[in-house]
């Protein structure tokens, strides 16, 4: 499906207009994406193909914003849900996009259906990819998505809805080398479930979104997430979830791991509009710093416009292994590094055991990349 | 007892503070400066109040920032609408000469300070007090063993005059005009108190510091310094208040706290302007090498509140200690009370206990910052906010931010909000309350962190203002 002529003119006036990002909040805190390291790349406009990605284990693969495999499940012309107002990296998107692929995800599917987000070329060359995958009302389905960067920038967006009553297992991998702005939009009908597992992995500023709308009555989040950020990484993973519809219910938890010179960021944002009646959300994040020139940082905002609430609860940790810890770990012949190597492991690990039994191929395929990336440094 | 008698009835009769202090006739003004806020209008203040050329130049300095620096965005846009200087009278001496005997102060003067109690509270509770009306400290006064000591409590301006020195280190030095209200105060700057404690002298009871807004369309820019040499000890209270006014008024206070090695400054503010007051407080204090900074900050009163006391914790094993109390009561009654703190060095501790309520369509408001910079070695941090949020109209927000950049430090956060517990106030109505009574009870505990560690007088006027402000404007929920 074609960008309409009238978006693209849109985002085009805008997209050297707006700023990246709007701060209203005190003079102290400032970006925590490094958005002038994206002023340095250039639009393709979709006309560089490059190296294609190998394609036998996905069932639809995009790259730098073609369609390479799935066209069988194409759906019709619909709306696109995102707006080039929204920041100047939406409209940059939307001006280097080509087109956006409709996909649609009808009755139960058993097995996981794998979608690949790729994006590859020189170091400043910015590539786009753009898809929305309906999910019909009532269907139960497994989707594994992966955002794979093979170089140069990359925005990637994904805008997902989920019917009535239906339910979305949904498994989010995304790794990347330069700058890349990937951002995940999901929708939720009324009684919609969605059980969300992410995995970001490195990248020079990788800016990951998520964002849950829990439009109708009791529908529900429920987010396990893990950021990995090692060299000179520095990774901004943000889940923003609205409640809109009554009865709804959230919950976010996200494990960060920080190590060598890397910077981690988790920002999490749960908020309960006045419609979203008796809702509650909770949001959790734990970044753990694993070296002396690592960062961590936590943002965890509640926001309540109703006092018609349920619960609204974060909390959040950016600390290292402890003196107890370290000191008992000592005591049975471990060094420092060898401790924070056994928690990361252990972290990870854990993490990837938590994740539905539906998504164990997907699942072996990541802990193999972790796995040689943790042995690696 | 009569004084207390008086305005403990009328709290008790329902009549709040603002009411009380709105039976009073205008105060007399001998100088009046207002209009845009230019080098002739700072000149002309500095040259009123025979100012050295170092503060002179400070001023300056301070408006030439305002002018470069932005209009701050994380403000609302109508309460910018409403700091319209032009239209404020930016500096208001009352027709008082200053005294240190309130028999020496003009009754319709003192009529403000004995409606709340104040010069009884300074006989009961006090060690020292500072009170101003409008821009000027119009009575002080400490007692006679703290002078002995050494302790020099006086107005602001008069430590400029006396003290240049010790003045000029501090001024302004904690607490730089690095935004745009900042640099407006360091240009408009007027009354406050300066305090000093020498080394290893520990006052026992508060000081005070009280600050009246007696007329609408005023701006008020207090400039409180409190200096704490090596292990020495102060509380120091400081209480805002003012009548009903006919239109808005505008606060734009400093307080700078240093805290010398081993010194423990308590600050605690018990901020209750009526509501056209637009509140603006910039908080900073320096805490040395094992020294403690502990901030208590209630903000009950005014329209819009933005006040984020903050400590910079520079010398190693300092602690600081952060406690907020707000209620955002009335529709567009926006109330943000937050809390910085920087670890600067190793081995230090804070801890940030934040509580709100928010009513009839008020917004409670957290905003936060914990920096561990890199080689601030075993920093511990931990912050908790509660909020109650007590009916559908009203709003509360959480906005924390921890930046960590050292791997040995821990930082937590944790944050609730949620509604008054069916199950408290159903215990409660067992035991003969009203739905009401048990309300107010369970709103009275919410926040006994902050009245638990006032002076008696000050705790049970404060209890008494609280509960009133959720009876007077509706039911608590």
């Amino acid at each position: 499906m074609l960008i309409p002529s009238e978006l693209r003119i849109k985002a085009r006036e805008l997209a050297n207009k707006i700023p990246y990002q709007l701060i209203k909040d005190s003079p102290t805190v400032k970006y925590y994406t490094q958005w002038n390291l994206f002023d340095r790349c250039i639009e393709t406009g979709g006309n560089t193909l490059g190296k294609l990605p190998q394609s036998n284990d996905y069932d639809v693969v995009i790259h730098n914003g073609e369609l390479i495999k799935g066209v069988e499940l194409l759906g019709d012309q619909v709306n696109i849900g995102i707006d080039p107002s929204e920041s100047r990296i939406i409209a940059r998107h939307l001006v280097n996009l080509r087109e956006v692929y409709p996909i649609v995800i009808k009755g139960d599917v058993e097995d996981e259906v794998k979608v690949l987000l790729s994006y590859g070329g020189e170091q400043n060359e910015l590539n786009s990819n753009h898809v929305i995958i309906n999910v019909s009302d009532y269907a139960v389905v497994n989707l594994a998505l992966s955002i794979v960067g093979n170089g140069g920038c990359g925005t990637n967006v994904v805008e997902v809805n989920v019917g009535d009553g239906a339910t979305l297992n949904l498994l989010t991998y995304s790794t990347n080398i330069n700058p890349s702005f990937s951002l995940i939009r999901v929708t939720e009908g009324s009684g919609a479930s969605v059980n969300a597992y992410t995995i970001v992995v490195n990248g020079e500023m990788t800016h990951h979104r998520e964002d849950y709308i829990l439009q109708g009555q009791g529908a529900s989040i429920n987010s396990n997430s893990l950021e990995f950020g090692s060299g000179n990484s520095r990774v901004d993973y943000m889940i923003n979830i609205m409640h809109v519809g009554e009865h709804t219910m959230s919950n976010s938890t996200t494990r960060a791991i920080a190590l060598d010179s890397a910077t981690v960021v988790h920002r999490g944002f749960g908020r309960i509009t006045d419609r979203g009646r008796w809702s509650s959300t909770s949001i959790e994040g734990k970044v753990f710093i694993g070296s002396s020139n690592a960062v961590g940082m936590s943002v965890p905002i509640i926001m309540v416009d109703t006092g018609d609430v349920n619960g609204a609860r974060h909390s959040a940790t950016d600390a290292s292994i402890d003196e107890d810890q370290e000191l008992y770990l000592r005591m049975r012949g471990l060094s420092r590094e060898e401790a924070i190597g056994l928690v990361v492991y252990d972290m990870v690990t854990g993490f990837l055991d938590s994740i539905s039994a539906s998504f164990k191929g997907s699942v072996s395929q990541i802990r193999e990349s972790l796995m040689s990336l943790i042995r690696g440094r | 007892m009569g004084m207390r008698h008086d305005l403990y009835n009328l709290i008790e009769d329902g009549i709040t503070p603002e009411e009380v202090l709105s039976k009073n006739t205008p105060v007399r003004r001998s100088v009046e400066i207002k209009g845009e806020v230019t080098k002739d209008v700072v000149e002309e203040l500095s040259k009123i109040k025979r100012e050295p050329d170092w503060m002179m130049r400070l001023r300056l300095r301070s408006l030439e920032l305002f002018n470069k620096l932005p209009t701050p965005n994380w403000l609302p846009n109508w309460v910018l609408d409403n700091i319209n200087l032009e239209d404020y009278i930016s500096y208001a001496r009352p027709d008082v000469n200053r005294s240190s005997n309130w028999d020496e102060i003009p009754p319709e003067v003192r009529q403000y300070y004995e409606a709340l109690n104040i010069p009884e509270i300074e006989a009961r509770a006090l060690m020292g007090l500072g009170a101003q009306l409008d821009s000027e400290i119009i009575y002080i006064n400490i007692r006679k063993q703290l002078a002995e000591k050494g302790v020099v409590v006086l107005p602001m301006e008069e430590a400029v005059q006396k003290y240049p020195d010790l003045v000029k280190q501090y001024f302004m030095r904690v607490f730089p005009p690095e935004h745009k209200f900042a640099a407006l105060h360091g240009a408009l700057w007027s009354g406050g108190v300066f305090v000093y404690v020498p080394p290893g002298v520990r006052i026992e009871a508060p000081i005070e510091g009280f600050f009246l807004i007696s007329n609408a369309g005023e701006g008020q820019f207090e400039h409180t310094l409190v200096v704490a040499d090596k292990g020495s000890y102060i509380h120091y209270i400081e209480g805002c208040s003012a009548p009903r006014l006919s239109k808005y008024s505008f606060h734009d206070g400093m307080v700078e706290i240093y805290a010398h090695e081993g010194a423990k400054v308590k600050f605690t503010t018990v901020q209750n302007w009526s509501r056209n007051v637009i509140n603006f407080n910039n908080k900073r204090a320096i805490a040395e090498r094992n020294a403690e900074v502990e901030w208590v900050e209630a903000s009950i009163g005014s329209v819009a509140s933005f006040v984020y006391p903050s400590t910079i914790l520079k010398g190693e094993g300092a602690k600081t200690e952060i406690t907020g109390i707000t209620i955002a009561n009335g529709k567009g009654h926006v109330k943000e009370n937050g809390a910085k703190v920087i670890h600067d060095a190793p081995n230090t501790s804070s801890k940030v206990v934040n509580k709100s309520i928010s009513a009839n369509g008020g917004t409670a408001v957290y905003k936060g910052v914990v920096y561990v910079r890199r080689g601030a070695r075993f920093a511990r941090s931990h912050v908790t906010c509660d909020s109650l949020v007590l009916d559908g109209d009203s709003k509360a927000y959480t906005i924390p931010h921890d930046q960590v950049f050292d791997d040995t430090a821990v930082v937590t956060h944790e944050a609730y909000t949620g509604r008054i517990s069916e199950d408290k106030i159903n215990y409660l109505r067992t035991r003969g309350l009203t739905e009401e009574e048990a309300k107010s009870l369970i709103v009275l505990g919410f926040i006994s962190d902050v009245t638990e560690g006032l002076p008696f007088e000050y705790a049970m006027v404060l209890n008494r203002v609280i509960m009133l402000e959720f009876s007077k404007y509706g039911k608590v929920a």
